[in-house]
């Protein structure tokens, strides 16, 4: 084998090397934390398991297990009285967040605390197709008095190939995987 | 006509040799490919509960992967053997081994 051959295939490996290691190790660096600011704070608990705003990391998320009949008990409160208040919490897409629910209301007995139980099936069934994986769901509520904002990572367990999103992208993924190994190869000689 | 005249516009012409044909990778199809590929890496990271849809994984991964792939296409470090090239080795090989 010639010198320059050698060279040259050295020369691949580490594009493909670097490709490979940009490609795998990137995406596990950490994603940013924000938990709750402003005077609020706040509760839930699902499945015997209390969640609170530190529940903002992908390894330490809110987790809603694959189960039927659950429900999230959850209770608010803020330091000071907010009045004439709006609010929304949305899942987060890229630099956007997908609304998910709204509020809006005069406060006028100025309440400094509410609680309440949603049952986690009826949210399963506003949803179209099956969804599991990782959520950053952000949220505010402001009005006079003062401003809240905050966001906590949501984990919806669950086999990801089951779902249509989830097995969509693992074949996505391996056709384009291949597409870009034929890009890779070049053109017939 | 003139040989410079056959040579095709992403061709090169040496002045000694003639016509040259360069050998080309596939860069439109790579970036397409990286684009996609980051997008369904981002999509499967968000239902393998690795990481949310955050601007890094939405923005982030297609834009590497669009650049990634416009470079592997282009550089095509994975590249074929021309034929002649991969018979001729092996007998080339087993002479240099018979001396």
């Amino acid at each position: 084998m010639s010198a320059n051959i050698a060279a040259a295939r050295v020369r691949r490996f580490l594009v493909v090397a670097a490709t490979v290691t940009a490609a795998v190790a990137l995406p596990l660096a950490a994603a940013a934390s924000a938990g709750v600011s402003g005077p609020c704070d706040g509760t839930v608990t699902i499945d015997g398991r209390t969640y609170g705003p530190a529940n903002d990391t992908p390894g330490n998320p809110i987790v809603i297990p694959a189960e039927s009949g659950l429900v999230a008990e959850w209770e608010g409160h803020t330091d000071v009285v907010i009045t004439k208040h709006s609010g929304s919490v949305g899942v987060v897409v890229g630099p956007a967040a997908i609304p998910i629910a709204k509020w809006a209301g005069d406060n006028a007995e100025e309440a400094v605390e509410a609680s309440d139980s949603y049952p986690i099936d009826s949210a399963r069934d506003l949803l179209p197709v099956d969804l599991v994986g990782l959520y950053q769901v952000e949220g505010k509520h402001d009005g006079e008095g003062g401003s809240c904002s905050g966001s906590a990572m949501v984990r919806i367990e669950g086999n990801p190939l089951a779902t249509p999103v989830g097995a969509g992208a693992a074949v996505g993924t391996l056709v384009t995987g291949a597409a870009l190994g034929a890009a890779a190869m070049g053109r017939k000689p | 006509m003139s040989a410079a005249d056959d040579v095709g516009m992403n061709d090169r012409f040496d002045a000694d040799a003639g016509p040259v044909v360069r050998r080309r990778g596939r860069p439109v199809l790579g970036a397409i490919a990286g684009l996609f590929l980051g997008i369904f890496v981002a999509v499967d990271l968000q239902q393998f509960a690795i990481r949310p849809l955050d601007n890094w994984s939405v923005l982030g991964l297609p834009t590497l992967g669009l650049v990634l792939g416009l470079a592997l296409g282009r550089f095509a470090p994975l590249r074929r053997r021309p034929r002649d090239e991969a018979q001729a080795t092996p007998a080339a090989e087993g002479t240099a081994d018979a001396s």
